[in-house]
């Protein structure tokens, strides 16, 4: 075929087959991959140059067949009709099974090239294919790829030109099967080989004796190395540095003089010194809590992260968390928003996507908006709680908890729809890259700066108007019914619950020179992950849940903080 | 040769089995057998979740988690 012709080029393919790999290695643009069905669940455009010509190469949804089970899937469907040319990426080690979706999409009439990925992994596992020979049979270009280490991709791009439009055959699936297995019988050898020790781990954590302890034993792992290195930073590189920085902004604020001006850029001292928390300049609070208090939490939380989903990990406590998922109107899958969740509530609403029925994604959803606190948050109040001891921290960790869990039960029954089974493939343990694990942390780490400082900064100057034309107050007065009134809070919260619609960070750090006690610190810091998400959250639970259902669940976050706020004030404060 | 038909569900963990059929909707069996649950597999279980969760399978060396209900829907032969 013309390869001039060719505008845009889709990676199509089963879910965990490397798709999201080859896109970053022919575009140079880097997108999360991750070792679990479902990483992707959104499509990503790139650029890409073939014999001199630009060309738009598009990372698409995995999945199994043409016919969709989630809306992940749905997004890969629809992109069908957009490409000009498809690769069709298969894991060579599952060859049998991926060549399903690939005779589906030679039954369309896009022009297809078939990549096949994970040749390094088959040759381990002693499976020997004969690329020539299912080129033959298939009638499409066939190149074996490594798409980790970008052997044979080279190749790959040279033969895109020798596809054509597919002939037309129509093949019931039931001829497909039978097609597929006569192409396996010649092409496919495998060599019996022991099982590795690698296998028997993946036995042992999912068996429930053995699984539900490590599973309790990693996340608690993982909570302490996120603290451990999050304080570490904090200690030994943030604090060092802003020894340093504090006499620069000194001079700058003696330099600039009092008035509205410098209430904007230094703040207000305390003291007549600088309070990094409780100054509200930019060029004191705007850049301590995202840089001083959150990045640091942010990057060990990310490097965490990473080294769960490469492992392959997150499938396994998937299945070991399935029994639970499902009292919530989930399932195990659901466990894979929490963790997005907790890094950051975006892309934790975005991953609802590999969830099946319009009930499921409501649920996760909801409880996502409403009891996950994202890492920045999770930082802050570390930072605000802390000094007062760790049971405060914990408590609204259960507070939380307690609060996912009971909203859980209760959705499950008052929602109409489908709670499906779960039918997950659990991918082998893979070893993680090094070089890929800083790649992604780096990845996540630029969109958290990207993205939070220009709010963090907003929200700085925006409270400093408020203040000015003095509208906290009467919001307060306004509010106070259940602010003061219910929830034990002094009035001036107000100004903390109207910023976390902006960051959340920031609204805990606004906490702090209400002079509460730390049981209305904790209270505080609880309804203010309930009450409502942050604006970037709020944007994609629009896109995902529709106008409607996100109503539906904005009353119920509203609901939720007042009732768990007012439990929590009668508990710890009494009347 | 005796066969004994049996579900998926009532096989016990390292128990192995073929697969002889799946019984259900067309999108239901459209959906198993894409992700590589075909008849005449060799299929092993390697876990049962307790209270009712899912199980673990093991064909061709891939493992699935499946939840009984749609597990029962596989009718397999041991022996
Ligand atoms: N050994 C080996 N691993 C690979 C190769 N290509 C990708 N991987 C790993 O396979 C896993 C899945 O890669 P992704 O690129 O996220 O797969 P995907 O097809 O985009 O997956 P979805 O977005 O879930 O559909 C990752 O852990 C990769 O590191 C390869 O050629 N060899
Ligand atoms: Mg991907």
């Amino acid at each position: 075929m013309d390869i001039q012709k060719v505008k845009k080029i889709l990676l199509m393919g089963n879910p965990n087959v490397g798709k999201s790999v080859v896109f970053s290695r022919l575009t140079g643009a880097n997108v999360i991959a991750s070792n679990y069905p479902g990483s992707t669940i959104e499509f990503t455009k790139g650029l890409m140059r073939i014999e001199g010509s630009k060309k738009e190469l598009i990372d698409v949804p995995g999945t199994y067949s043409l016919e969709p089970t989630n809306t992940a899937e749905e997004v890969a469907v629809n992109m069908l009709d957009e490409g000009d040319l498809i690769i069709n990426v298969i894991d060579s080690t599952n060859l049998e099974r991926n060549l399903f979706l690939t005779l589906e999409l030679l039954q369309g009439n896009t022009p297809v090239v078939v990549a096949l990925n994970m040749w390094d992994e088959a040759k381990h596992n002693g499976i020997t294919i004969n690329p020539d020979e299912l080129e033959k049979l298939l009638g499409v270009p066939v190149v074996p790829i490594v798409a980790l280490t970008g052997e044979g991709i080279k190749k790959l791009l040279s033969r895109l030109k020798d596809t054509h439009t597919p002939t037309d055959v129509s093949q019931s699936d039931a001829e497909k099967w039978i097609h597929i297995g006569e192409i396996i019988k010649k092409v496919q050898t495998i060599e019996h080989r022991h099982h590795t020790i690698w296998e028997k781990i993946s036995d042992v954590t999912v068996k429930p004796t053995t699984g539900l302890p490590i599973g309790l034993g990693v996340i608690l792992l993982t909570f302490f190395f996120i603290r451990y290195i999050g304080e570490g930073l904090i200690g030994y590189v943030i604090e060092p540095l802003f020894d340093l920085y504090t006499p620069v902004v000194m001079e700058i604020s003696r330099a600039i003089g009092p008035g509205i001006f410098h209430d904007i850029i230094i703040g207000r001292l305390i003291d007549g010194n600088i309070d990094y928390v409780e100054s509200m300049g930019l060029l004191t609070t705007g850049i301590f809590v995202p840089f001083g208090m959150v990045l640091p939490y942010i990057l060990a939380f990310y490097f965490g992260l990473s080294v769960l989903e490469d492992t392959g990990y997150l499938p396994r406590l998937s299945v070991l968390a399935d029994t639970i998922f499902h009292k919530f109107g989930l399932h195990g899958c659901g466990i894979v928003s929490v963790f997005l969740g907790l890094g950051c509530n975006v892309p934790g609403a975005l991953s609802t996507r590999i969830l099946e029925t319009r009930k499921q994604r409501f649920i996760s959803a909801t409880l996502l908006a409403i009891s996950i606190p994202c890492m920045a948050q999770i930082a802050m109040i570390f930072g605000i709680l802390g000094s007062y001891g760790i049971e405060y921290v914990l408590l609204v960790f259960i507070a939380l908890i307690a609060t996912y869990v009971s909203s859980g039960l209760l959705l499950n029954r008052y929602i109409a729809g489908e709670s499906p089974e779960l039918f997950l493939e659990i991918p082998p343990y893979r070893r993680p890259y090094g070089k890929a694990l800083l790649k992604k942390t780096w990845m996540r780490v630029r969109i958290f700066l990207t993205e939070a400082i220009p709010f963090v900064f907003l929200g700085v100057l925006f409270i400093n108007i408020l203040y000015a034309i003095g509208i906290i107050d009467t919001l307060g007065t306004f509010f106070s019914p259940v602010i003061s009134g219910i929830w034990g809070l002094p009035k001036e919260a107000a100004a903390a619950l109207l910023i976390g619609f902006l960051r959340k960070d920031m609204a805990i750090g606004m906490l702090l020179p209400l002079g509460m006690d730390p049981f209305q610190l904790v209270i505080a810091a609880t309804v203010l992950t309930i009450y409502f998400p942050c604006v970037a959250t709020f944007a994609v639970l629009v896109r995902e849940l529709g106008i409607q259902d996100l109503l539906k669940s904005v009353l119920l976050m509203i609901a939720a903080a007042i009732i768990v706020g007012g439990i929590m004030r009668l508990i710890l404060l009494g009347f | 040769m005796i066969h004994l038909e049996l579900t998926l569900t009532n096989l016990q963990p390292k128990q192995k089995a073929r697969i002889l059929r799946l019984e259900g909707g067309f999108g239901f069996q459209k959906n198993v057998r894409s992700r590589g649950i075909l008849e005449g597999k060799i299929v092993e279980v390697i876990t049962r979740q307790p209270i009712g969760g899912p199980i673990v399978i093991s064909i061709d060396k891939r493992n699935t988690a499946i939840g009984r209900g749609m597990a029962s829907r596989i009718i397999v032969a041991v022996g």
